[in-house]
């Protein structure tokens, strides 16, 4: 009965490390293009996004210089696309327009 | 049993614990993402070796689905039926303001209970138009940045993207421009392309349009489709190089066609205010790349049997291995298809309808095999009927309705039934919280300073509205590098953030020191709040 056992437990450990083998040959730790590609995804991972503030500082800016854009219903100060609308508002239609971003 | 079996026992129940769960984590990582590129007015002859050419070199690997059609002649309601698997017949959504019904089963929950992600990171998919589809919109998000952090924790992903620079006017990038030597010089004809080239619409009949404008007018439309294809190839780049290509299902398609000049408009739905479902608006390219691990054996690459946006998620459903809705009414692309009937529907003015309360007329379409019929709803009756023959008259110029009255009635009554049966728009009712009013600020009463006193030892905001309804809050708290953003959830018109110290509001939020803060219902709209602005003090 105990030989019995030794060999269940000494499969399931053959078994246990043929699954660590395979997991440690398709990871990162043997495969180089794997590895590259996951740096890259970590990288842009961490990409810096748009500052908030710098973004509703741009769009206060663009308010105060189209009043009309910041009434909208969409585009505006209280619009339906938030912070983002001033810019969305130049981007569709304010530069086909003339008008111009705030930088 | 001895102690040393008994450590032999667990280390042992450790060490396969510990490799089912990699396997586990593996396998949830091979659950394949969903990018779904959805391209603004992408007719199926905007994509060509010459126009697209890096899209063109990367479709061998692709299924291009070559007699593929949308549903309706403007943007969202062909989105809906994207993401629903719904007809426009069924889904209610015919003109701005406008939302899914809540009784419609929504197969992105199904995947969102699966494990996927679900993102819509674009603002203009905060509008009613596509609340209730599942989307988790996070607008202002950039799409690399949120797929990648989702691949590094192997975290399933469906991203909806919708490429919008092709859309009126046609004003490409500099180096996407037509040569300035072809453009016309003749005073009216440029007058006439410097609308097409500034205005975002042009409403039908509001310019006389002549046949000598087509070709600089489809020239400017060309040149927003090769910066397209330059986005889109940066774009694949970025999937190969962090290798999400191999476990990503890539969808491409348009929202509709468009018409330049083919009727004398340049446009579609809701730029013209005068939609209709003619090929150049319903015929667009739907192209499927896979995984190699999902690509099915035999299927030829370029496939010309009828297929239809409502195609869209059931197909996504079999890849992602997700039970289809018992609402679909499209099918896996993927499996051969029986012979099938196309039926299309919209409103006349789409996104621009006079009157988005009582749309007075709907046009509808039908296509089996070279048969293509049109209908007119005018206040529920029909006021025309048209017949073109696809194979002899591609182009739709030579109405046959009169000289093949069979064919209109086999194709027309199935038409007319499904279409004076149609689901007539959803709008939130009045007095809903779908279109609840804009919630008035309670507490804080007023923008200025607020001090630990005026809390009176307990903080929350509270604002008018329902006392069951579901409320989202944005806020911002400080500035620069300190800023920080983000919504919170609450249940009832008051969020209670309960008992603070003057100490902790001294440490913690007076250095802070300005916030701001709106809330809308839940769900719908938004119908956000004014912005209460605050400045935090001791």
């Amino acid at each position: 009965m105990k030989d019995r056992i030794r060999q269940a437990l000494f499969g399931l450990f053959i078994l246990t490390l043929g699954v660590y083998a395979y997991g440690a040959f398709t990871s990162t730790l043997f495969d180089r293009g794997l590895a590259d590609k996951r740096a890259f995804l970590v990288t842009a991972s961490r990409a810096p996004e748009g500052d908030p503030a710098e973004i509703r500082r741009q769009a206060e800016a663009y308010w105060d210089l189209y009043p009309n854009v910041a009434e909208d219903e969409y585009f505006g100060r209280n619009g339906k696309f938030g912070r983002y609308g001033a810019r969305y508002h130049y981007q569709s239609h304010g530069r086909f327009e003339g008008r111009t971003w705030p930088e | 049993m001895s102690a040393r079996w008994f450590f032999i026992s667990v280390f042992a129940a450790l060490a396969v614990a510990a490799a089912v769960r990699g396997l586990v984590v593996q396998e949830r990582g091979r659950a394949p993402n969903v990018l779904l590129m959805t391209v603004e007015g992408m007719r199926a002859d905007a994509i060509s070796a010459e126009t697209t050419p890096m899209l063109w070199q990367r479709l061998p690997r692709a299924y291009y689905f070559t007699e593929h059609r949308t549903v309706s002649a403007w943007t969202a309601s062909n989105i809906v039926s994207i993401l629903t698997g719904v007809p426009p017949f069924e889904h209610g959504v015919h003109t701005r303001g406008n939302s899914v019904p809540p009784d419609l089963q929504v197969p992105l929950d199904a995947l969102t209970a699966a494990g996927w992600q679900i993102g819509g990171l674009q603002p203009f998919m905060q509008v009613n138009l596509y609340q209730g589809l599942g989307l988790a919109i996070d607008p202002g998000r950039d799409v690399r940045r949120w797929m990648a952090t989702r691949a590094t924790t192997r975290t399933p992903f469906f991203l909806w993207h919708h490429y919008l620079d092709t859309h009126l006017p046609y004003a490409p990038s500099a180096p996407f421009m037509p040569d300035s030597s072809l453009r016309p010089t003749d005073p009216d004809v440029a007058q006439r392309i410097s609308a097409v080239m500034t205005r975002g619409a042009i409403a039908a009949g509001s310019m006389a349009f002549q046949p000598e404008d087509s070709l600089y007018t489809r020239r400017l439309f060309d040149g927003g489709f090769r910066e397209f294809d330059a986005w889109f190839d940066d774009l694949w780049q970025f999937l190969e190089r962090g290798g999400l290509d191999a476990n990503t299902i890539v969808i491409l398609t348009a929202d509709h066609g468009e018409e330049v000049l083919e009727r004398g408009n340049v446009g579609h739905a809701s730029t013209t205010g005068d939609g209709h479902l003619h090929e150049e608006i319903v015929r667009a390219p739907l192209i499927i790349w896979l995984p190699q691990h999902l690509e099915p054996p035999d299927l030829p690459r370029t496939i010309d049997q009828m297929t239809s946006h409502v195609d869209v998620m059931p197909t996504v459903a079999a890849l992602a291995g997700v039970k289809p809705a018992r609402s679909f009414r499209g099918r896996n692309v993927l499996e051969p298809l029986p012979e099938r009937t196309w039926m299309g529907a919209t409103s006349k003015g789409g996104f621009v309808e006079e009157d988005p309360e009582n749309v007075e007329v709907f046009r509808f379409a039908a296509v089996r095999g070279r048969w293509k019929l049109h209908l007119e709803l005018s206040s529920g009756e029909p006021t025309g009927w048209r017949l073109f023959d696809l194979e002899a008259d591609p182009g739709e110029r030579v109405d046959l309705a009169s000289t093949h009255p069979e064919v209109v009635e086999e194709l027309g009554v199935p038409l007319l039934a499904r279409a004076q049966s149609m689901r007539p728009p959803h709008t939130p009712e009045a007095g809903s919280m779908a279109s609840a009013t804009v919630p008035e600020w309670v507490f804080p009463d007023r923008d200025g300073i607020l001090r630990y006193d005026d809390l009176a030892g307990r903080f929350r905001l509270e604002w008018t509205g329902p006392e069951d309804g579901q409320y989202v809050i944005e806020y911002e708290a400080g500035e620069g590098e300190s800023l920080l953003a983000g919504e919170l959830h609450a249940t009832g018109n008051v969020k209670d953030f309960g008992v603070i110290s003057r100490r902790y509001w001294n440490t913690w939020l007076v250095p802070l020191r300005t916030f701001r803060v709106r809330v809308s219902p839940a769900g719908t709209g938004p119908f956000w709040s004014p912005w209460r602005r605050l400045e935090a003090a001791e």
